[in-house]
């Protein structure tokens, strides 16, 4: 199937959900949409320029609770998420201004530190479990944030489209690949890096800004977890890296699979996840996305009966 | 310009002028300061002294992608592609960017295509660079360095690893290049081929410029007779 038959066919299975399904649904559907977001914008970086990212959960965090603060206190809640999502893209410029500017591991190491560094003061100045206030709490509906979560999941996969076929992605692609050759054919290889950090670090905080304007109560470390950043890794390389449609189907097979498994195995569900992704990783270099071309390689490999 | 590596003089005191449209050869014995001369053009090192001028231009502290769009293309030595890109789109990044990029990716990508028309690569497009062989990638490192619309090229040990009827259509491509206006440099041990492609050379040791002029000149001159051949005789 075309690819933009599919993408249409699956937002609008997406927008229809809250009409057929009940709110557990819809709750599964909304984590699903707002991985795909937190996948999507660690993809742009990582997949398309090849830097890899390992603190995106600071992003993320910061997304969430500026939004929630700014939010509870009385903004409308797109303000307040675009105001997530700038502070979010600030903390990015802070990290990438000096690490981006040196190639290797620096940015590597530079975005972890920041993530930890940031969950432990977070975790120590404000110890207090977040909970909403009960104004907020009666006028609850789940639907509407579903579809904020939609809307980010269909902005962050067209923004990676709209990259992945312009002269930035070229450029961001060169980089990943050799950024001596980059370099050298005169990409701008700081400012690009820059750029998409920028992009990233946004799209990640919008999608923290959504979980803070989703999630009832959770202590504001838990929004500075490392496992925002690995669960976006493993979604990333399980779909597909550096592609358009890697992210949005590896965040579905992830979240799913995940409460499905956890919900049957509790605990060991790790296992078996661990077990899922190295078998994805060893089979399918490029992916699930790839899994229609694999197939058919197979299928013109395999000898005809006589 | 000088350049030294720790303990190492690498270029002593150089001073070279090439001319517009020139093929300019740069020989020497390996270690004696090729690369280093072109990694300070292209700006991958940065001179510990003097200045590096580009058309009346000073390149010193530029960036190699300040240079590219100033015109400076290059090779390498080591041949590096963009492995996982097609050919095509190895050489249509490079003509989105460098001295006068094209309008649109479209754009780029048809004018890539007649860019390896040009260095015999047309039926590879669409395969990844990767899966090109030495001779090939070494074509495709010219094609791309001239999607940047180059006004100097500095080539690397470009007819390293090929075999004659190689060397022969390099020798012609890098012909036709100059009579569009193109002005090369390069570094290169086939010593037949620089003689009848280089209007001038410079022959290096160790750091400094022994002799330099016509390819007959410089290759008759008694100490690159006795630094190419002495170290065996002696």
């Amino acid at each position: 199937m075309n690819p933009s038959v599919a993408a249409a066919a699956a937002v609008a299975l997406a927008a229809a959900l809250p009409w057929v399904a009940g709110d557990a649904a819809v709750n599964w559907g909304l984590l699903v949409l707002l991985q795909v977001t937190v996948a999507q914008s660690w993809n742009l970086l990582g997949g398309y320029g090849g830097q890899v990212n390992l603190g995106h959960a600071a992003f993320f965090g910061i997304g969430a609770l500026v939004t929630r603060g700014l939010w509870v206190q009385g903004t409308p809640v797109v303000g307040a998420l675009v105001a997530g999502s700038a502070a979010a893209a600030v903390a990015g410029l802070v990290v990438g201004l000096p690490s981006l500017r040196l190639r290797g591991p620096y940015f590597a190491i530079g975005t972890l530190a920041m993530a930890e560094i940031l969950r432990i003061v977070v975790g120590t100045t404000l110890p207090e479990v977040s909970a909403l206030p009960s104004d907020l709490i009666t006028g609850y509906r789940l639907v509407p944030r579903y579809y904020l979560a939609l809307a980010l999941a269909v902005l962050s996969t067209a923004v990676v489209w709209r990259v992945s076929c312009s002269r930035f992605g070229m450029g961001l692609v060169a980089i990943r690949e050799d950024e001596w050759v980059a370099e050298t054919v005169g990409v701008d290889t700081y400012r690009h890096k820059l750029a998409a950090l920028l992009l990233s670090a946004a799209l990640a905080g919008a999608a923290g800004g959504a979980f803070g304007y989703y999630h009832l109560s959770f202590y504001p470390q838990f929004v500075f977890s490392p496992v925002w950043t690995f669960d976006a890794v493993l979604m990333v390389f399980l779909g597909g890296i550096g592609t358009v449609w890697g992210p949005p189907v590896g965040a579905t097979f992830f979240v799913l699979l995940r409460e499905a498994l956890a919900l049957r195995l509790t605990e060991l569900h790790v296992l078996v996840f661990g077990a899922v992704f190295v078998v994805v990783v060893l089979t399918l270099p490029g992916g699930l996305v790839d899994v229609a071309r694999v197939l058919r390689a197979m299928r013109v490999r395999r000898p005809q009966p006589a | 310009m000088s350049k030294r590596f720790g303990g190492v003089q690498a270029v002593r005191e150089l001073d070279l002028e090439v001319g517009e449209g020139e093929i300019f050869g740069l020989l020497g014995p390996n270690g004696s300061g090729k690369t280093t001369v072109f990694n300070l053009v292209a700006g991958v090192l940065a001179p510990d002294a003097g200045e590096i001028r580009f058309g009346g231009v000073l390149l010193n502290g530029l960036p190699p992608h300040r240079r590219a769009a100033l015109g400076v293309a290059r090779t390498f030595q080591l041949v590096r592609s963009l492995g996982r890109l097609s050919v095509a789109d190895n050489v249509a990044v490079a003509r989105l960017y460098g001295a006068t990029p094209a309008r649109s990716v479209d754009a780029a990508r048809q004018e890539a295509s007649q860019l390896l028309a040009l260095v015999g690569l047309a039926g590879k497009a669409h395969l990844p660079a990767a899966s090109l062989n030495l001779a090939e990638r070494r074509r495709l490192e010219v094609a791309r360095a001239l999607a940047t619309r180059p006004r100097l090229l500095l080539l690397d040990e470009p007819l390293a690893g090929l075999n004659a009827d190689e060397v022969q259509a390099e020798v012609g491509l890098f012909r036709r290049l100059r009579e569009e206006g193109l002005t090369l440099v390069l570094v290169e041990h086939n010593v037949p081929a620089v003689r009848s492609l280089c209007d001038r050379v410079a022959f290096l040791h160790a750091g400094e410029k022994v002799a330099e002029g016509s390819p007959e000149q410089v290759l008759s001159h008694p100490r690159v007779v006795e630094v190419y051949l002495g170290g065996a005789a002696g």
